[in-house]
């Protein structure tokens, strides 16, 4: 298992390059200009072409992407064009927020998508089973941003429970937890919708085979059979799409941050896109296919844990 | 265990076989019957929108903006005095299109090449999750970026980068139960009696993981449905005064704490088209599950 | 006795537990925290000669002194008074100025006493295009040097509409110091060093700037402990933030809605503020069919002024009446716009040769209000047969776009210092023409009125330069050039705990000053 994880590891160096070189072509081929953009529009030409000089921005691509390359290999990852602070040092800023909401929200739509869709395909076409599936679709259809306004409306400004903006000073833990609530619903509720659906169709469908029937008419109760054999079989869809949405959250949670002003890696790379701040851009996307390709990882080993006819080739 | 009865399972055309089942549980089940209604009544209305709207799309009252629903404005009207309940029956034309074409697309493709990269493991299969990878790395809103700024926006484009963004995931969703397939008796066996692979891919194993693509793709159009209005924000929206649901939603968070209405009802209309999608889905899902059939009753 | 005893050393005891936790935590319970909303995700560089956008021009208020300001609360020029200069006088030609600065100001982080040492180097600083964004704005300056420590004198190449309307602390007229920019050099736009009344202390990106008071603040130290300077970029979010009281000013949305139902709050005031933002459709001379007089005149007449701005919101909005802002130097609404008449609108372009209408293809930004506004021009233009084709790029790639002379009309949003010079030169001079060496925001390709532009830049006598400006403005709107739609205010919501000490109508600096005595129960 470990020569395969090291494997998947070497796999990714070419990922990460085809990346990077992806992202260094594309964000340059696009129009707009960073120079332009910090020193907005009473700048004279002058003055932008003598930023541009001073980003390196006048180089070729390939000379930039050098320059970028040797930077990294020596840990450089630059500075940004638009606030002058180290890319490091603003990734490191807001990966914790960002980790943070991404596990409580997985946490959420384990906890409430797994039993729920355990419980839908038990009582299939019951009314148990018709209003998981109805409720699902409703977190799904809702845009977090209509979603999380309704969470801030009721459980912030009318009840007071939770705070609207998250705090960002140095605060204690259970402050920090308050504020990890509402955005972890919001985005969790979204994840709860795909669990439970893909929870239910498994276990529809792992229900159905032989040995649970087996199972049954040996007379072991029905809760012991769904522990014991069905969920365990119906959960390696669940661990697939868990996985996929490992990654996809953490680019996706923009909404969910700009709702509860919360800092995080998505949110950072949009901002860094709108102001063409390129190296903060390859910096995060190096990070953020790091954290991709590890969430692949993981997923593919829990496949293991799960299910022990899959081999690691 | 299985072998013997998926192996015997009638040779006909899979478009007639997904008709038969469609019908078969449509008559069987309320559930998906209520599902094809409400879908069809969607098609319809966006077919028939100048019979189904009360005014016009585009017309702005400059003077009557955000009114709250009443008789003359059945769903009250936008930012601009537009009339929302007529938006939305235009703005079915475009979302249907671009919700199912792209998640149609995506599907096809994506589900190819993740049982492609299950089934035949090895170089292919690294070349593909890498590939997938890759496409993972891209935000979807920076993958939508780029995309118009090669293309241009317009909706073909959006389709393209809508169906880009959602590929990785049909990759995922088929490549892992075909792992898990792969080591099956009843596939060892079709190997053993020397099957070419192409046609245990279609025959075999399509048939069985089938279900968790059609549960996911009818999951991913509220989700397609919804990247437009996220799109919207950097440019590759459809073009303005073009009623779509999901620019309608982004136009109605600029005013959210104004008038709710103007997200909600847009909202509610991805809600309905998602979840008569899904109903059939669960009716197909149903039918053409091998094992469901005897287990079922 | 015993009892007087007991109860005495509980006193003692009390108070020494009480004064032991002030020590444990000196004065934080009594801070004063003033807690700011912006409209941001994020701040980009603290240089106050850099950073062009509304985020840090407000920071800046708070940071930074010009050897002079307009009083806090107003944003005209005639209020200028006295900041970091206590006096100035000129020469007869208006060439040579001289200020007199206040002594012991303290510059901020122990960079010791601010001189005119300091100013001389400030105003060079700023007047460098590589190394400032406003550069610009002090071309006719030749040189400014200190005579003593005390004493600055500034010579000028030629007259100067306004010499003291660039040294108030906006933009190049705020004041850096001289020792801590260049020792920190690239950094300095990390930890800006000022003389204003709070000091920059720390910096979460995406989420917060923390400013703290500046104890020597030459004014006094201010009321306000601490200012947090937070970055909320939705509204919504913004709002309910501001209703909940995690916020005590929280920048607005200009919207007549957000108005209604923000000025329902109990406890709460909102304010508009100038300087305006004047809405200006520029229509492309340089692209047929626009190039005919007539179908610029139709466009024009298809544009109801008035029902737009009641649209926006008349708390929020008012009509334009020139191609300059309203309250500028030089303002004149002698020659009126056309008024609205969709019916001419139709018939001219008919005589032009377009009985069917026209199509014009725009280049527009998905930024919010800018967007909105195209769309509702878009959906008046239609009525009178002229169509939009909209190609909605995002605000990166529309600067791109729009200087590179890809649209039909450019719609923009511009306040610039409150003279007429400044907007008659960057938006109607033919030097200022996107796409030339000297291009600023031309996009019209207007070059009507460049005799009147240049000849009141220099002229010496104020009333024949009123008559330039006028003659500038009533030529332009005659041909059309630009068509002015609305000018917009700032929207500020503020918590009745806050007590400014002044009236709030205007903020040169798009952020409300917090002065000294700004205080907050």
């Amino acid at each position: 298992m470990a020569r395969y994880a090291l494997l998947k590891l070497l796999y990714a160096i070419p990922t990460l390059l085809a990346v990077l070189v992806l992202v260094f072509v594309l964000t340059r081929i696009i129009p707009g200009d960073p120079a332009q953009l910090i020193l907005g529009d009473q700048a004279t030409p002058e003055a932008v072409a003598a930023l541009r000089a001073q980003l390196g921005l006048d180089k070729s691509v390939a000379l930039q992407f050098l320059d970028f390359l040797v930077g990294v290999l020596h840990g450089d990852f630059g500075t940004s064009i638009v606030s002058g602070q180290s890319v490091v040092s603003l990734a490191a800023g807001v990966l914790p927020a960002t980790l943070e909401l991404t596990v409580a929200s997985l946490l959420v739509g384990i906890v409430f998508g797994v039993p729920l869709g355990a419980w839908s395909a038990m009582r299939r076409n019951r009314l148990p089973d018709i209003a998981v599936r109805i409720g699902s679709l409703v977190g799904l259809s809702l845009p977090a941003f209509v979603f999380g306004i309704l969470l801030l409306i009721v459980f912030a400004v009318q009840l007071g429970w939770f705070p609207v903006i998250s705090p960002s000073g140095e605060v204690g833990i259970l402050e920090r937890l308050r504020a990890l609530v509402l955005p972890s619903i919001t985005l969790g509720i979204l994840m709860a919708a795909y669990i439970t659906r893909v929870t239910r169709s498994s276990m529809l469908q792992v229900l159905g085979e032989d040995f649970i029937r087996t199972a049954r008419a040996k007379g072991v109760p029905w809760w012991q059979v769904v522990r014991r054999h069905a969920l365990r079989n119906a959960i390696i869809p669940v661990v697939t799409v868990v996985g996929l949405y490992l990654g996809v959250l953490i680019g996706n949670s923009v909404l969910t941050e700009m709702v509860f002003n919360r800092p995080g890696l998505g949110k950072l790379i949009v901002g860094a896109l709108a102001q063409r701040d390129y190296p903060v851009l390859q910096g995060l996307m190096v990070l953020y296919t790091l954290l991709i390709i590890l969430a692949n990882l993981v997923t593919d080993l829990a496949y293991g844990v799960f299910n022990p006819r899959v081999r690691f080739a | 265990m299985n072998a013997p009865e998926t192996l015997a399972a009638p040779p006909r055309a899979p478009w007639a076989r997904l008709g038969l089942a469609l019908w078969r549980t449509a008559t069987a089940n309320a559930a998906t019957a209520i599902g094809i209604a409400a879908f069809l009544a969607v098609v319809v209305l966006a077919v028939g929108a100048p019979l189904f709207a009360t005014h016009d799309p585009l017309d702005q009252d400059l003077l009557a903006r955000l009114v709250p629903p009443s008789p003359y404005h059945w769903l009250g009207t936008d930012a601009f005095g537009r009339d929302i309940w007529s938006r939305i029956v235009y703005g079915a034309r475009i979302s249907l299109v671009i919700g199912l074409v792209a998640v149609g697309i995506a599907m096809v493709i994506g589900s190819g090449l993740g049982i492609l990269s299950g089934y035949m493991g090895g170089w292919v299969d690294q070349a593909i999750s890498q590939a997938t990878n890759i496409l993972l790395a891209f935000p979807s809103l920076i993958l939508g970026l780029m995309v118009v700024a090669f293309l241009g926006p317009s909706v073909p484009n959006l389709i393209a980068a809508i169906s880009l963004a959602t590929v990785p995931q049909f990759i995922r969703v088929a490549r892992a139960p075909t792992i898990a397939l792969r080591e099956r008796d009843f596939i060892q066996a079709c190997r053993a009696l020397g099957f070419s692979p192409l046609r245990i891919m279609l025959r075999h194993i399509l048939p069985n993981i089938w279900p968790e693509i059609l549960v996911m793709g009818s999951l991913w159009l509220a989700t397609a449905i919804r990247v437009e209005a996220s799109l919207a924000f950097i440019g590759l929206g459809v073009k303005p005064p073009t009623p779509t649901w999901g620019g309608m939603i982004r136009e109605g968070f600029e005013q959210i704490l104004t008038s709710f209405h103007l997200a909600v009802f847009p909202s509610l209309a991805i809600l309905v088209v998602v979840l008569a999608l899904n109903m059939i889905g669960d009716g197909l899902r149903d039918a053409l599950d091998p094992r469901m059939k005897e287990s079922g009753k | 006795m015993k009892l007087r005893n007991e109860g005495l050393s509980i006193a003692t005891w009390g108070g020494a537990a009480l004064l032991a936790l002030a020590l444990c935590t000196p004065a934080s319970a009594a801070d004063k925290v003033l807690r700011v909303g912006m409209a941001t995700g994020d701040i980009g560089k603290m240089d106050p000669h850099v950073a062009a956008g509304t985020p840090e021009k407000a920071l800046f208020t708070w940071v930074f002194n010009g050897l002079v300001r307009i009083r806090p609360g107003e944003a005209n020029p005639q209020f200028i008074e006295p900041d970091l200069a206590e006096s100035w006088e000129h020469s007869a030609d208006n060439l040579t100025w001289t200020f007199h600065l206040r002594k012991g100001v303290q510059c901020h982080g122990g960079y010791g006493e601010f001189t005119a040492e300091d100013a001389a180097y400030s105003l060079a600083r700023a007047a460098d295009p590589k190394r400032s964004s406003f550069s610009s704005d002090f071309k006719s300056m030749a040189a400014a040097e200190a005579v003593d420590p005390y004493t600055l004198k500034i010579t000028y190449k030629e007259n100067v509409p306004s010499v003291l309307g660039f040294l108030v602390n906006i933009q190049g007229g705020n004041m850096v110091c001289k020792k801590a920019a260049e020792e920190m050099g690239a950094d300095f736009a990390k930890r800006p060093i000022g003389t204003g009344p709070f000091m920059f202390k720390d910096y979460k990106p995406q989420q917060e700037v923390t400013l703290v008071a500046n104890p020597d603040y030459f004014r006094g130290k201010p009321k306000i402990d601490r200012i947090d300077y937070k970055f909320i970029p939705a509204i919504a979010s913004r709002d309910l933030a501001f209703e909940k009281g995690e916020l005590d000013i929280s920048y607005g949305q200009s919207d007549q809605a957000w108005y209604d139902r923000m000025s329902k709050l109990k406890d709460a005031s909102i304010v508009t503020t100038e300087p305006t933002e004047l809405y200006t459709v520029h229509l492309n001379m340089a692209h047929k069919p626009l190039d005919d007089l007539r179908v610029r005149q139709a466009f024009a007449m298809a544009i109801p002024r008035d029902a737009i701005v009641k649209y926006r919101g008349e708390r929020i909005a008012r009509v334009a009446k020139s191609v300059v802002p309203q309250g500028y130097l030089g303002y004149s609404d002698a020659t009126p716009l056309p008024a609205y008449d969709p019916k001419k609108a139709k018939a001219l372009l008919k005589e032009a040769g377009y009985p069917d209408g026209i199509k014009l293809t725009v280049v527009q930004t998905s930024l919010g209000i800018m967007r909105d506004t195209m769309e509702v021009l878009q959906g008046q233009l239609r009525k009178a047969g002229i169509e939009l084709d909209l190609q909605i790029v995002e605000h990166a790639t529309f600067h791109a776009e729009i200087r590179k002379d890809k649209s039909d009309l450019v719609l923009y949003a511009a306040s610039r210092f409150p003279i007429a010079d400044i907007y008659l030169s960057q938006f109607y001079d033919s030097a200022a023409i996107v796409g030339t060496p000297t291009a600023v925001t031309n996009f019209s390709h207007c070059a009507v009125a460049d005799a009147e532009i240049r000849a009141a830049r220099t002229e010496t006598d104020p009333a024949k330069q009123l008559a330039d400006w006028a003659l500038a403005q009533k030529k332009i709107v005659e041909a059309v050039c630009g068509v002015p739609v609305y000018e917009l205010f700032d929207a500020w919501a503020i918590s009745n705990r806050v007590k400014l000490g002044y009236t709030l109508t205007g903020a040169p600096g798009r952020g409300v000053p917090i002065l000294e005595d700004t205080t907050i129960d």
